[in-house]
């Protein structure tokens, strides 16, 4: 049970780890370089590297004289630069997709009360990849409102499906019940055997394209496509927390809920609007990135408790420090691959939907054998 | 003299798309008092329950709180003053009992994320008077279900309620807990002025557990007012289409026992 206390040294030590991941993650990265998260730093903030430092730096001292000339002070603080530029928003979207994904999926697992669920129950992957199968098969190549065609697509193509789900389930009424689950299974398997239908009429290229594009990836496509995301993933992250206090009495029951003062058709249609369109933002940006929303609400249940007041901001932090960190493997993973190989690989970073896989899964067995009781 | 705490005035309900299933029922409930709801299946005694609670709206008639429309009240301020236990309730929560209780402060508190020293205060007594304290910081899912059900008692009871009702508290619980249920309900917790109306099936075991007892069949009141004047042989004859003796133990005259006359009678 969250006291004011313990919920707020936990969900401190996960923002502080959190923080500690950004501020080194310019200094990691699939090019062997010689800098220090330090020096990008410094070298971002304009702040002063003194020649003297550099000296036993390797790459730094370019006509090895055993001096670091103005020249090549320039030359590494502009080199530095340029990478720090391109790691951090990477690091940014990670942490934006990662906080997402577990932050849906921890809701979605609670207003579907049921453990298996994702952010992509209702269809969501199924209709992006399809949506992105389109635009790259058809050679779309404009960009819409700041997001390329593929992510356009992809994003149309999310809440399509989302739409479909709700307008075949209609009868129903109830988001827990199983009409609404058939209707994303068969929605998803109705979006496949259309996929294999245009894979079919694809080049070999295209269709390496679409795979690659389902494994998901966090290259951005465009310079600004990170912060393009955030209108449908700020409201999303805040007004979700905001509803812990109501989840935790939806958890028990729809009725006993009602009784309790809960309005509970308004809380699951604000829940499942909001969670759709942040997650068909992400997906639509980084494609579909599997394990994030399903495991990390579970460990951070392990971890503090089932409350939604801790459930809901452990999650999201934790999916961002998640997110980075197999961001950071699959960077690495192909770096040592390449040279245990001796070979230069077709990729320089591994997918990140394989990563997110391989180490989602030894963790939380791990989590799963210590802490349950 | 006060008005009743709930007024139930001509009150028809029917489901979308299904003939009207209950009405017009009229009832008054005063404060203190513990009614037992029974009848047959599908006679209406779970929407009435509900229509109660606020949960659906008549049709026509009027349901009142305190002589104010109840539909007119905010969500929360009508949960500060009715608590409502559905008969299917959560057993498998990974929460503990203590904080299954204090769920039930939720109406009591708008603004804020953590329960105050009040909210911890009123639950700790809640799980006292249900006899619930001893394993208070257990898992919900670990207890057996007649503990479970007192733990949901004392979260209805946390949410300081004027009237508390119950769907069929001791539907499956075994007679030793069906009676600790009741006793609870008829002795710890009334006393303060707290109302109740429980749903329940037993026509003997509501007796001794009720104030007044109302009687529905079809949707309509077949009859309401004190124990024994409601469940005699001959309505419940009426009623449930099942000829019965009763009986009585010579301790106490007063009350009686319904039994089938069929297998308690005289041999045919």
């Amino acid at each position: 049970m969250p006291t004011p206390r313990n919920y707020f040294v936990r969900l401190g030590a996960c923002a502080a780890a959190l923080l500690v991941l950004l501020a080194l993650s310019p200094g990691v990265g699939t090019e062997a370089a010689a800098f220090g998260w330090w020096d990008t730093w410094r070298a971002a903030l304009n702040l002063a590297i003194e020649p003297a430092e550099l000296l036993h730096r390797p790459g730094a001292d370019l006509n090895g004289d055993g001096t670091i000339s103005q020249g090549e002070l320039a030359g590494f603080t502009a080199a530095a630069k340029s990478i720090f530029r391109r790691r951090l928003p990477r690091t940014l979207l990670a942490l934006q997709v990662g906080v997402t994904l577990a932050l849906c999926g921890a809701v979605f697992q609670v207003l579907f009360r049921n453990s298996l669920a994702t952010p992509y129950t209702l269809g969501i992957a199924s209709g992006g990849s399809l949506g992105a199968l389109v635009a790259i098969r058809w050679g779309w190549t404009a960009s819409v409102l700041g997001m390329s065609c593929v992510s356009a697509a992809a994003f149309a193509g999310g809440l399509a499906v989302v739409g479909a789900v709700f307008a075949l389930a209609r009868g129903s009424r109830r988001l827990t019940s199983n009409e609404m689950l058939l209707a994303g299974v068969t929605m998803g398997l109705f979006c496949s055997a259309l996929m294999m239908l245009v894979t079919v009429i694809s080049t070999e290229r295209e269709v390496f394209e679409i795979v690659r594009w389902m494994m998901g990836s966090l290259d951005p496509a465009l310079p600004l496509s990170g912060a393009a995301m955030l209108p449908l993933v700020l409201p999303a992250w805040v007004l979700l927390v905001f509803s812990a206090r109501a989840l935790n009495q939806y958890r028990l029951g729809d009725e006993l809920a009602a009784a309790r003062g809960v309005s509970v058709p308004q809380l699951q249609g604000v829940c499942v609007l909001l969670c759709t369109l942040a997650t068909a933002g992400v997906t639509a940006h980084c494609g579909p990135i599997g394990f994030v929303g399903l495991v990390v609400p579970h460990m951070a249940a392990l971890l503090f408790g089932s409350d939604c007041r801790m459930l809901l901001p452990a999650s999201a932090l934790l999916g961002g420090v998640f997110l980075i960190l197999c961001d950071w493997g699959a960077q690495c993973i192909m770096g040592l691959a390449g040279w245990a190989l001796e070979r230069q690989l077709a990729s320089a970073t591994l997918p990140i939907g394989v990563v997110t896989a391989l180490v989602g899964v030894p963790l939380f067995l791990l989590l799963l054998r210590t802490r349950r009781r | 003299m006060n008005p009743p705490l709930l007024a139930l005035c001509d009150v028809c309900f029917g489901y979308p798309g299904a003939r009207q299933v209950l009405g017009p029922v009229s009832v008054e409930i005063g404060a203190g008092q513990a009614w037992g709801l029974v009848g047959p299946n599908g006679a209406g005694k779970s929407t009435l329950l509900r229509l109660m609670a606020g949960l659906l709206r008549p049709a026509r008639g009027a349901v009142r709180l305190d002589d104010q429309p109840l539909g007119a009240l905010p969500r929360r301020t009508r949960a500060q003053r009715i608590a409502f236990l559905p008969q299917h309730l959560p057993y498998d929560l990974d929460l503990s009992v203590r904080e299954v209780v204090l769920l039930g402060r939720f109406p009591h508190r708008s603004l804020g994320v953590f329960e105050s020293a009040e909210d911890h205060q009123v639950a700790e007594s809640a799980m006292e008077r249900t006899d619930t304290l001893p394993f208070a910081d257990r898992p919900l899912r670990t207890l057996s279900g007649g503990e479970a059900q007192r733990v949901h008692l004392a979260a209805a009871l946390a949410q300081e309620p004027s009237l508390l009702l119950l769907d069929e508290p001791t539907a499956s619980l075994d007679l030793g807990h069906q009676l600790a249920v009741l006793r609870l309900l008829r002795g710890r917790i009334a006393g303060d002025g707290l109302a109740t109306v429980a749903v329940t099936h037993d026509v003997n075991l509501v007796a001794p557990f009720s104030t007044h007892v109302l009687l529905l069949h079809h949707g309509r009141v077949e009859a309401a007012g004190e124990p024994r004047q409601v469940l005699t042989p001959e309505t419940v004859e009426r009623v449930y289409g099942v000829a019965v003796l009763a009986l009585s133990s010579g301790a106490r005259p007063d009350r009686r026992w319904l039994v089938p006359a069929a297998e308690f009678g005289e041999p045919a």
